[in-house]
């Protein structure tokens, strides 16, 4: 979706400009080509983030996949129940868990997402962000190109919150580091951080580049539902051992753990 | 005002718009941007009016108003979260725009034999259109009034591929049909 909204941008500024040539009127023109050009150029760029065609997003390959999905379900949905109810059991030890992790935790990267949006947490993620540089720790915010809903959604949301725009690294520049990272903080972000992307053929983000946030030592996720996101494929990154989920709003859960 | 005056402050505005989306690179002088680029397009349409002599038309002024009024109040309404629903419809109302200069264009002169004006107009008609009903699908997908979900329908490539080949038919129709009448 993303992508489509940005062609539909640059196709309204390919359609101003190619009025303005029937209206002889050029800067009607040159206007619309600016709009256009930058339009066309930030969709290549995201069709490469994606590692797809423009050709395959427009004919809509992206549901191909949902019969395959749907007959996994069950399976994912039992084990589900599994990972909820040994969570339950450590439960009591979790907490203490995360304070410990947290406390250990040097190196941390923040993974935002349409969730955060949605929960408008930008400001307790500032807050977040506050609290753990002032105990000096590391941390970066790593922004997927096409996490959100529109191109840059997650550095405008960000920036908003005043949060230093020096601190949010792209895809590129950031995925060799989850590697030695401490902790990542997952903040309503799922298909960008899925580990399907990598094996699940016939799905809408195989192929896609993700953040490597399964690479980190430790995973604190806080997501509304474990459910899958907008790309309708589960989320592998839920069952690894060293993922803790937070379910629920995210500014509820997150003031919760950290007290912000 | 004579055209090279008009083409040269024409060119300063330009490159007052992209200087100001430039700006937009880093979110400290984003706003600085944005504003420059604003006030750059308002001077480039009010010297558009005066190039064509319709700087009095008091009922452009009305619409203009009309508009910048709506639009102010919905940006100023309209909460962080909707942001990106109101960016894709005042994007697809940009491209209906173009989409209503080109059928005017076609509708008013339809006796030009001018084969250059025919086809850009009809190339502005399908793209400003297609701008502009994408734009508006994705506005209510993103406001969550149609279901975000991919729909599949049934036999989706043939209804894309005839439609497709419609709108070049047509295209060509309009492009070929004889001038000086406006349906066949």
């Amino acid at each position: 979706m993303p992508i489509t909204i940005s062609l539909l941008n640059s196709l309204s500024g390919v359609a101003g400009a190619v009025t303005g040539l029937a209206i002889y009127d050029p800067v009607l023109v040159a206007v619309g080509g600016i709009v256009g050009a930058a339009g066309l150029i930030l969709t290549q760029v995201m069709c490469k983030a994606m590692n797809r065609s423009l050709t395959s997003i427009l004919i809509g390959k992206t549901a191909v996949a949902y019969g395959k999905n749907d007959s996994d379900k069950a399976g994912v949905a039992f084990a589900e129940n599994d990972i909820n109810r040994e969570k339950a059991i450590k439960q009591e030890s979790e907490e203490e868990k995360i304070k410990r992790i947290i406390e250990e935790a040097k190196s941390i990267v923040i993974i935002p997402g349409y969730g955060m949006a949605l929960a408008q947490a930008q400001y307790i993620v500032k807050g977040l962000y506050e609290k753990l540089t002032e105990e000096g720790k590391e941390v970066k915010f790593a922004i997927h190109p096409v996490a959100g809903r529109m191109p840059g959604h997650m550095n405008v949301l960000l920036a908003e919150a005043d949060i230093p725009y020096d601190s949010l690294f792209e895809l590129d520049d950031i995925n060799d580091e989850f590697s030695c990272t401490d902790l990542v903080i997952v903040v309503g972000a799922n298909d960008v951080i899925n580990p399907a992307a990598n094996t699940a053929e016939g799905t809408p983000i195989y192929g896609m580049p993700i953040l490597n946030a399964h690479l980190a030592k430790n995973i604190i996720i806080f997501n509304k539902v474990t459910n899958p996101g907008y790309a309708g494929v589960q989320n592998t990154l839920y069952e690894l051992d060293k993922v803790i989920l937070k379910l629920g709003d995210a500014k509820d859960t997150i003031s919760e753990v950290f007290g912000v | 005002m004579s055209n090279s005056l008009y083409y040269t402050l024409a060119l300063i505005c330009v490159i007052g718009i992209i200087w100001g989306i430039r700006l937009m690179n880093s979110p400290k002088t984003a706003i600085s941007g944005n504003l420059l680029g604003a006030i750059s397009l308002s001077i480039t349409v009010l010297l558009t009016l005066l190039k064509y002599g319709i700087l009095s038309d008091y009922v452009l002024w009305a619409g203009m108003i009309a508009g910048g009024l709506i639009g102010y109040y919905i940006s100023i309404k309209v909460t962080m979260l909707k942001i990106p629903q109101m960016v894709a419809l005042f994007n697809g109302l940009g491209g209906g725009a173009s989409g209503l200069v080109a059928i005017i264009i076609l509708a008013e002169n339809h006796n030009i034999e001018n084969l250059f004006i025919k086809i850009t107009a009809v190339l502005g008609l399908i793209v400003g259109w297609v701008t502009f009903s994408g734009s508006i699908v994705a506005a209510l997908k993103l406001d969550q009034k149609i279901s975000q979900k991919p729909i599949q329908l049934k036999k989706h490539n043939l209804i894309i591929g005839i439609s497709s080949a419609l709108t070049c038919i047509f295209a060509i129709l309009l492009i070929i049909k004889p001038s000086g009448s406006l349906l066949f």
